[in-house]
């Protein structure tokens, strides 16, 4: 379960020479005479090499999900990430569930890989029991929600080709300029023929999301609010809203409680800490 | 090192309020069971038996959370069977936690296996055999677990100084025999009786697409033969040695399952496996709903001095089917097929939540055509279905 937006997987030259420049590049640096998709994975790249080094992130999650009809059904979890710093993995994350209630300390372990598909396991409190299952369900709807499982998971940017389209006011956050830039996914599964995504100029934030489905009908957006900053570095938004056009319904996510450099570490994100996750 | 820690405990002590207080959970269930074929035996009951079950669940873990303290406790009220009608500490034990290495005492449940239909090597706790036929209610099991992590596995290491006997339904209760089993007065291979240490050793770990699991167990089969006494069965316990190997292949949209069982005691010696598959089709024609088929494969070698079972040369078909919509409605649906032509068990599950607290679930299992011969022939008038709604807090 991927938080954030953030590397791994980029190509290895690409690697070295954005390493080799330490320094924070700006929009004027990026936006060369390249062709778009060198320009736009320049500009994807920066944006994962200013999210590196938070090492492990808790947070809350509150999920309100709602029908074409108003009716609101709400979620409550936690959820614990552990950094890699290899590129050519994802991330591990750990999911916890305390709201409904019957399904109260249920756990989700993934590492997420990039174009291999992920390792999940599954932990059923009333049983113990602990379940590997398929990842193969990348486009299926999350708990219900109007998030798919990669619309949570599947950000790492090596899972996509990035193409830079042009700069445009942000969509969402005001009086901001964004990148915007079409991303199409490379791994097997996806739900998406594309998503447009916008990104600011600034702190390199996602602004706004457009999901395409395997017709390339525009199926949902994604928007993202009230960004701050943690230990000066790490931009994360309060609030994410997906709304699906299709059917009328929407999801809301509140995360709370942030907290980066938890000291957690591969023992956290084990088979066996499942059991005693909570 | 200690630095780390204590910025540790600072964290979850801002993060979670849960930690430091005590957190209370669980559910009340009412549950109706109806048999809807007229009963075999006299004192027996028929048609509509409604219960009631409480499982309230305390935790509590250390500011560092490296000690944590669970407490589950378990009552089912059955006006029709005072067998059925118990109570249980499902888990009362403490847990630590320092690097990679962990220690478990008190009272706790343990899971082992991959498959479905059958639980062959999920051997550590007792069955609450009164609870359901499916194998999956367990009796909180007295344990001393020391477990090692490390890059080549998990290595669990368990000490069972005490044995709990099976639950069985009393005379007044459905899913028994002619023979009401009395199981206030066990008998045992060993003259220590419950008091016999029963020891295990199981290693575990994930190898790419492979989750293996391996485990030693030495000391009194959980399932008992039966000797007849006064027109009573008396449950005798043997003592055994096990060797058990599970095996999970996850691959795309394939769970391949394994799981095997080599047993000696004294008067048998076999070899038992269950093994076969869960293939699911996602988002079936465009939805959002799924679609698994699952097969399984039982083969039983054991004799007739070893506790009788179901599953010695039978074939599980079954399908899953998920909405995932915000009720998680889910069916589940199978059988059980004899292939030496003694009979056909069915299973029908049903799973939907109503609101944050509230769940509604359904099953069915219906018995038939089991050869009159057979040790499970008095199941063939047991069919039944229940309906049970929770509530969990």
């Amino acid at each position: 379960m991927k938080m954030n937006w953030k590397r791994a997987g980029i190509p290895l030259v690409l690697v070295i020479s954005s390493a080799a420049v330490q320094a924070e590049k700006t929009k004027d640096d990026l936006i060369t005479a390249e062709s778009p998709e060198v320009i736009g994975e320049a500009i994807a790249i920066e944006l994962d090499e200013r999210d590196i080094g938070f090492v492990s992130q808790v947070s809350k999650m509150e999920m309100v999900l709602r029908n074409a009809y108003g009716q609101e059904n709400r979620r409550e979890m936690e959820t614990r990430i552990l950094e890699r710093p290899e590129r050519t993995v994802g991330d591990k994350s750990m999911l916890v569930f305390f709201n409904p209630r019957d399904i109260n300390g249920t756990a989700l372990l993934s590492f997420a890989e990039i174009l291999e598909p992920d390792q999940q396991w599954l932990y059923l409190p009333a049983l113990k029991r602990v379940k590997r299952i398929s990842s193969k369900n990348k486009s299926g709807p999350f708990v219900g929600s109007e998030f798919a499982f990669e619309d949570i998971t599947g950000n790492e940017i090596g899972k996509y080709s990035w193409r830079f389209d042009g700069l445009e006011p942000c969509p969402v956050m005001a009086n901001l300029e964004c990148f915007k830039l079409t991303t199409v996914p490379k791994y097997e599964h996806s739900g998406y023929t594309k998503r447009i995504v916008w990104v600011d100029v600034e702190e390199f934030r996602a602004d706004k999301v457009d999901y395409y489905d395997r017709k390339d009908a525009l199926i949902k957006t994604q928007t993202f609010h009230s960004y701050k900053a943690y230990l000066n570095k790490f931009w994360r938004a309060d609030v994410w809203k997906m709304v699906n056009h299709q059917t009328g319904k929407s999801t809301e996510l509140f995360f709370k409680g942030y907290q980066f450099k938890t000291g957690l570490t591969d023992s956290d994100f084990s088979k066996a800490s499942l059991k005693r996750v909570r | 090192m200690r630095k780390r820690t204590a910025m540790l405990s600072l964290v979850f002590s801002v993060m979670s309020t849960k930690a430091s207080g005590l957190d209370l959970s669980g559910y009340i269930a009412l549950e109706e069971r109806v048999f809807f074929q007229s009963e075999q035996f006299a004192e027996q009951e028929f048609g509509a038996m409604p219960s009631l079950i409480v499982e309230p669940e305390i935790y509590h873990s250390s500011d560092d959370r490296k000690h944590s303290w669970v407490a589950t406790l378990f009552f089912h009220y059955d006006p029709n069977d005072d067998e059925r009608t118990h109570f249980d500490i499902r888990q009362a034990d403490w847990t630590f936690v320092e690097g990679d290495f962990e220690i478990r005492a008190g009272i706790s449940k343990v899971y082992w296996g991959v498959a479905e239909s059958r639980h062959l090597v999920d051997s550590i706790n007792q069955v609450d055999a009164v609870e359901d036929v499916d194998e999956e209610d367990r009796l909180g099991q007295p344990m001393l677990q020391l477990a090692l992590f490390k890059d080549w596995g998990s290595l669990r290491f368990f000490y069972l100084p005490y044995f709990r006997v099976r639950s069985f339904p009393g005379a007044q209760g459905r899913l028994r025999g002619a023979w009401v089993v009395d199981d206030d007065k066990p008998a045992f291979e060993e003259s220590m009786q419950e008091w016999y240490p029963n020891f295990a050793l199981r290693y575990e770990h994930s190898f790419g697409l492979w989750d293996i699991g391996v485990a030693q167990f030495h000391g009194t089969a959980r399932a008992p033969v039966f000797q007849l006494k006064n027109d009573h069965f008396i449950p005798f316990y043997q003592t055994i040695n096990q060797t058990s190997v599970d095996a999970q292949y996850t691959e795309d949209a394939w769970l391949w399952k394994l799981e095997a069982i080599y047993r000696h005691s004294e008067n048998d010696e076999f070899v038992a496996l269950t093994g076969g598959f869960e293939y699911t089709f996602f988002g079936i024609n465009d939805s959002d709903q799924d679609v698994s088929v699952l097969a399984e494969y039982h083969y039983d070698g054991r004799n007739a001095a070893s506790p009788a079972t179901l599953f010695d040369n039978d074939f599980f078909i079954g399908t899953r089917y998920v909405l995932n919509n915000v009720s998680d409605t889910e069916f589940l649906g199978g059988a059980v097929i004899d292939l030496g032509g003694n009979g056909l068990s069915v299973l029908l599950e049903a799973s939907h939540r109503l609101n944050d607290h509230l769940k509604l679930e359904f099953d069915a299992r219906l018995f038939f055509e089991v050869d009159r011969s057979q040790p499970f022939a008095f199941l063939n008038r047991d069919d039944f279905m229940q309906l049970r709604l929770s509530y969990f807090f």
